[in-house]
């Protein structure tokens, strides 16, 4: 039998099993807050009528994705992955709370949880640190802190941003994550308080909206990001879009490259086109996976924007619409296998990098 | 060839919710629908779930004057991971009708229940 393709799985979603676990990592004045008051912030916006994660995969004691051996018999071994990025779950919406000290204590708290909790437990295991982007000074710190981990490999931050993250208010964020050869990983997040507006006509109505319109924001992050110049600035930034789909991506590599050609004024910094930006600085996962009546419609429509070399698998485990790779591999030809199951991602983490 | 297992008293299923049994190296599901069995493979056709560890629960519809219903006398299976809904009555989705639950064959000896895999 010839060997198994080996996988890194991008995108799966670890928690802690209550609040608790993260007290021996905050100091005061935030332990307090956080045993009296919580997180502070609802974690589900949305009714989803269908279940937030799957059912088979919740333990018996806390949420599901806070039990490891959970994890590995459902996830690790029965689908032979090879490496998991852990990309966290409950911490997730801190950097849509409105104060920013407090979000950016939490952030710092869960980054020593998930590198003593989890990057301990399995050599499987890679990290995603997580910040809070209304401050991006504490955020730089956090990357700098654990940057030089061997195991952490990302930095998380949510799609959607009240200002383009191509601002240079955020720009220390990205700074940081360039020097520190971390991937800056995007995720659709529920909003929490001080989110800005998902779509440019307000609220979804649902979360059957809101979640097929999920790739708005990244769209829009895509094209500034690259008309900003940031990639001129920090050629070692590198931005993996999770979750948002890709077939939108093709369309703006094809708009954005005709109006540069007349509009090139108004992005000075650059010295190519848009969409050779787009191909060198942009990662998409293929989750959740399009799933046309004709599964080779979606190769052809992939191979005519050349976007295989840029798709990466993440399965993002225990949420409901997660995909196994099997189910993947129904709507994509074997022949690119190893690029979107382990040799795309393993182009961009430094835990794959022979050293210098 | 099919061959007969035995998955269980009769009276320890319950409406609403799946028994789950491996049999014969097969993961069968069984529960009841107005007091007759119900046995399925406890495999998702759309994506391999085990779909037995999902809820039955009412059916929803709109009628000819777009009032909403919930209907509990024709449940639905709901898939543990993307929650699709197969009619535990036909098997069917209502949007897609080349993906249909693995009904077994079954029969009753007795007050024992037989499932041929």
């Amino acid at each position: 039998m010839p060997k198994a393709q080996a996988i890194i799985d991008c995108d799966v979603h670890n928690t802690y099993r209550s609040q608790t676990e993260l007290y021996p990592y905050l100091a005061e004045p935030w332990l307090s807050r956080l045993k009296e008051k919580g997180f502070g912030y609802p974690l589900e916006t949305f009714y989803g009528s269908v279940h937030a994660k799957r059912l088979d995969a919740k333990p018996e004691n806390g949420p599901a994705g806070s039990d490891y051996g959970l994890m590995k018999t459902q996830l690790l071994d029965k689908l032979s992955i090879d490496y998991v990025v852990l990309t966290g779950e409950g911490i997730s919406g801190l950097s849509y709370m409105p104060d920013a000290e407090y979000p950016a204590a939490l952030a710092s708290a869960y980054n020593q949880y998930l590198v003593e909790e989890w990057l301990s437990k399995d050599e499987r295991f890679l990290g995603s640190l997580h910040v809070a982007i209304q401050h991006p000074e504490a955020a730089a710190t956090e990357i700098y802190r654990w940057g030089a981990h061997p195991k952490v490999v990302q930095v998380s931050i949510p799609a959607a941003t009240t200002l383009p993250l191509a601002h240079p208010f955020y720009r220390p964020i990205l700074r940081a994550a360039a020097e520190m050869d971390l991937v800056v990983a995007l995720h659709f997040r529920q909003p929490g308080p001080s989110a800005p507006d998902l779509t440019p006509v307000g609220m979804p109505f649902s979360y059957l909206d809101y979640h097929a319109l999920i790739g708005l924001p990244y769209q829009a992050q895509l094209v500034m990001l690259v008309s900003s110049g940031v990639f001129e600035e920090l050629p070692n930034l590198k931005i993996m879009m999770m979750e948002g789909g890709f077939i939108w991506a093709i369309h703006l590599m094809w708009r954005f490259d005709k109006d540069y050609k007349a509009l090139h004024r108004l992005a000075p910094a650059l010295r190519k086109l848009p969409s050779e930006y787009i191909l060198q600085h942009f990662m998409f996962g293929v989750q959740p996976i399009y799933e046309p009546r004709e599964a080779s419609k979606l190769q052809e429509v992939i191979e005519a924007g050349g976007l295989q070399h840029n798709l990466v698998f993440g399965s993002d485990y225990p949420h409901w619409d997660a995909d196994e790779p099997d189910f993947i591999r129904r709507y994509l030809p074997a022949a690119w296998d190893s690029a979107i199951f382990y040799d795309n991602a393993a182009s961009w983490f430094k835990s794959f990098k022979q050293p210098a | 060839m099919k061959t007969r297992h035995y998955f269980g008293a009769l009276d320890a299923l319950q409406e609403g919710q799946f028994s789950i049994r491996e049999l014969g190296n097969r993961s069968v599901g069984a529960t009841l629908h107005q007091g007759k069995p119900v046995v399925v493979l406890n495999f998702c056709p759309h994506a391999g779930a085990p779909i037995c560890r999902g809820k039955i629960t009412a059916s929803q519809y709109t009628d000819a004057a777009y009032q909403l219903h919930l209907d509990a006398e024709h449940p639905v299976l709901r898939c543990p991971w993307h929650g699709w809904e197969f009619s535990l009555e036909s098997g069917g989705l209502h949007f897609e009708s080349r993906l249909h639950l693995a009904f077994l064959e079954y029969e009753l000896d007795g007050t024992d229940l037989y499932v041929w895999i």
